[in-house]
């Protein structure tokens, strides 16, 4: 039931149909069970048991709609949840940092989006409003910029201006197919689909593969079947492979397609908002100084198109919480060189990444990098040779890539720190670099394995907030060890600094 | 605030090496020497019935106690390597036998601190304190075998009272 509002601000509601898209969030979750409940369940009992499931989150659904209310105060915004077990929370604009929106076609059908504020950390977003009328949303979004302008103002610091958005980066379709092209969503995709068919039933896989053999015959089969030649057989499996190959890229551009459709990178005063997609649309937003690490990176591919990507990561970002639609994560899914170092000049008024001053690892890097691919070279070869004879001795064949990849890798792999930045790039025929502003490093750690010790080599690791603890960050091995302690000592000194 | 001369255990918290309590060596002995023991213990045993040598029973004492032994020679080594250093503007560990490496905490990067005691340490007046900071990889940090009254001293001094600064 709905309550009076309190005397000072409007108290606001979410969008009446909001218990739908309530209700199918829940139902996502759920989904799963109640499919295979309905499926493979007997009888009419389970079904009956799905329905009142059903049904119970209908009821939540409605009842969590109804009871939820914003109001926007004098500087903070009150959010009240929940109707029995209520609770509110009063959320100042100040620690708003990061705003979140999604729409998908559903969404669209209403005029409605889902809107997102986080603060500084924590698991769950501080509201996640779910949906508001796109125009309330619109206004939410200027009233808290507005608002915490405002705020920055009384506290003396200087309010910075509010110009119009301004665009940065957009991707065109051509790019779009491109990025397609490159990034090869679809092998993932068909992939995953081929792991949940498996669980499923591990016999469909081969009757999937059934499929193709059942095209080629039709197309060759008079003649395959009569003359199976090494030829037939050869001809064939490259065709079936090639065709593979090109609907895999094929469905990679749809879906590269699908998920950037028409996007772009804006900044807006002091924040950096980017999105797009095709039927579902994901905008993020966060402040400029939220950026943590900058990722970029650079396949084989990207470097036969002449491209690049560039990603972030965002303090404050919500950890456990793994949709990462609607974050501010992508700032660039493919563009040239040139309009990188344009974006990070823009951004963070970083010099372009040609211009950072870059220092080699130690001089026998490439000697440590290459010992332990050598080392199992000359095991699979011995091992080879005592069960295969003579034959076995190709695998000597990989001892000279490993040189020549290490080598490779030495050569490319850098580290540059100027007064504002620490950026590492590695690698040789794929390659990446990482940047990161002086200000925002968390610890440093400075690492020798023994055989660093052995060699006067050691590795120095950095830590920032919002990092993927399994992911790539900045991890500079192979140091020569005065060189190491030097970037220590300069590095804690800079981070204890910092603000 | 005070000065950088190292301090003996039981002095004053000021920056400097933080003591180590002696305890925290019988802990590590026994750690590590499980950590040995359980191994030995799982090769030994079934060696010995297999080819008969000696009894089982001796076999797992034997395989212990070498554990323990091992396990403190680490131990030692350990304590002799690590060293825990309170700097004006935040900590310095430096640890490890074999994978050495030393972690700089900026004290403007600890968001919360946490002294933590076993049953053990209560028994011994021994604490360690762990340090959280806003990072992912190195997000907690753990001090083991302090002196109860110098882990809670470092507890105040590192909690930085300025306004509130996460580092973004």
């Amino acid at each position: 039931m709905p309550m009076a509002p309190e005397v000072d601000g409007e108290e606001r509601r979410l969008h009446p149909f909001s218990w739908l898209f309530v209700l199918i969030t829940q139902l996502r979750e759920v989904a799963l069970p109640l499919i295979i409940l309905v499926l493979f369940g007997r009888g009419d009992w389970w079904e009956f048991l799905a329905l009142v499931g059903a049904l119970l989150l209908a009821l939540y659904s409605l009842i969590y709609s109804y009871g939820f209310r914003y109001r926007i105060g004098g500087d903070e915004l009150r959010v009240r949840e929940g109707i029995f077990d209520r609770t509110e929370r009063h959320i100042p604009f100040a620690r708003i940092q990061n705003i979140a929106r999604r729409s998908n076609v559903l969404h669209r059908a209403f005029g409605v989006t889902e809107l997102r504020l986080e603060s500084g950390g924590g698991l769950k977003p501080e509201a996640v409003m779910k949906v508001l009328r796109v125009a309330d949303a619109d206004a939410l979004v200027a009233l808290l910029r507005a608002r915490r302008t405002a705020t920055a103002a009384t506290e003396g610091e200087t309010p910075p201006p509010l110009p119009a958005s301004e665009v940065l980066l957009h991707l065109p379709l051509p790019e779009l197919v491109r990025y397609g092209l490159i990034s090869n969503r679809g092998m993932v995709v068909v992939a995953g689909a081929f792991a949940a068919v498996w669980q499923f039933s591990p016999s469909q896989p081969r009757n999937i593969m059934r499929v193709p053999m059942n095209w080629i015959e039709q197309a060759f089969g008079e003649v395959a079947a009569q003359h199976y030649s090494v030829m037939t057989m050869a001809l064939g499996g490259a065709f079936v492979l090639l065709l593979l190959f090109a609907l895999l890229r094929l469905l990679s551009v749809l879906l590269a397609i699908l998920v950037h459709h028409d996007f772009k990178l804006e900044r807006d005063g002091d924040r950096l908002g980017a999105g797009g997609g095709l039927l579902t649309h994901a905008h993020g937003s966060a402040r400029i100084d939220r950026l943590q690490m900058l990722h970029l990176e650079e396949s084989l591919l990207h470097r036969l198109f002449r491209r690049m990507s560039l990603k972030t990561e965002v303090a404050g970002g919500v950890r456990e919480y793994n949709d990462q639609s609607g974050k501010l994560h992508w700032l660039a899914p493919i563009a040239r060189p040139a309009d990188i170092d344009r974006l990070l000049a823009h951004i963070l008024a970083a010099p372009p990444l040609s211009a950072l001053p870059w220092r080699p690892l130690h001089a026998r890097a490439w000697r440590r990098r290459a010992r332990w691919p050598g080392v199992f070279w000359l095991m699979l070869s011995a091992l080879a040779t005592f069960w295969f004879g003579p034959v076995g001795l190709l695998g000597l064949l990989g001892l000279p890539w490993t040189v020549m990849s290490a080598r490779g890798w030495a050569g490319f792999t850098r580290y540059a720190m100027d007064d504002r930045f620490l950026a590492y790039r590695e690698g040789w025929w794929s390659r990446r670099h990482a940047l990161i502003e002086l200000d925002k490093l968390q610890a440093v750690t400075l690492k020798q394995s023994p055989f660093d010790r052995r060699s006067q080599m050691a590795s120095l690791r950095i830590d920032s907030m919002a990092a993927d603890p399994l992911g790539a960050g900045i991890e500079i091995p192979y140091l020569p060890v005065a060189e190491a302690r030097a970037l220590f000592a300069v590095l804690s000194r800079r981070c204890a600094s910092a603000r | 605030m005070m000065s950088d001369e190292p301090v003996s255990a039981g002095a004053t918290a000021s920056h400097g090496l933080l003591p180590l309590h002696p305890r925290i060596r019988v802990v590590w002995t026994l750690s590590h020497g499980l950590a040995y023991a359980v191994p030995l213990c799982l090769a030994g045993i079934p060696l010995s019935v297999k080819f008969d040598l000696v009894s089982p029973v001796l076999a797992g004492a034997v395989a212990i106690a070498s554990g323990l032994l091992l396990g403190w020679r680490y131990a030692m080594r350990y304590a002799a390597m690590y060293a825990a250093l309170h700097l004006p503007d935040g900590v310095l560990i430096r640890r490890g036998v074999w994978w050495r490496s030393e972690i700089f905490v900026p004290r403007a990067r600890i968001q919360h601190t946490e002294v933590n005691q076993g049953p053990l340490d209560r028994r011994w007046g021994m604490a360690s304190i762990s340090l959280h900071t806003a990072g992912t990889r190195l997000e907690h940090i753990r001090l083991p075998g302090l002196p109860r009254d110098v882990a809670e001293r470092l507890r105040d001094e590192l909690l930085d009272r300025r306004v509130h600064a996460d580092g973004a």
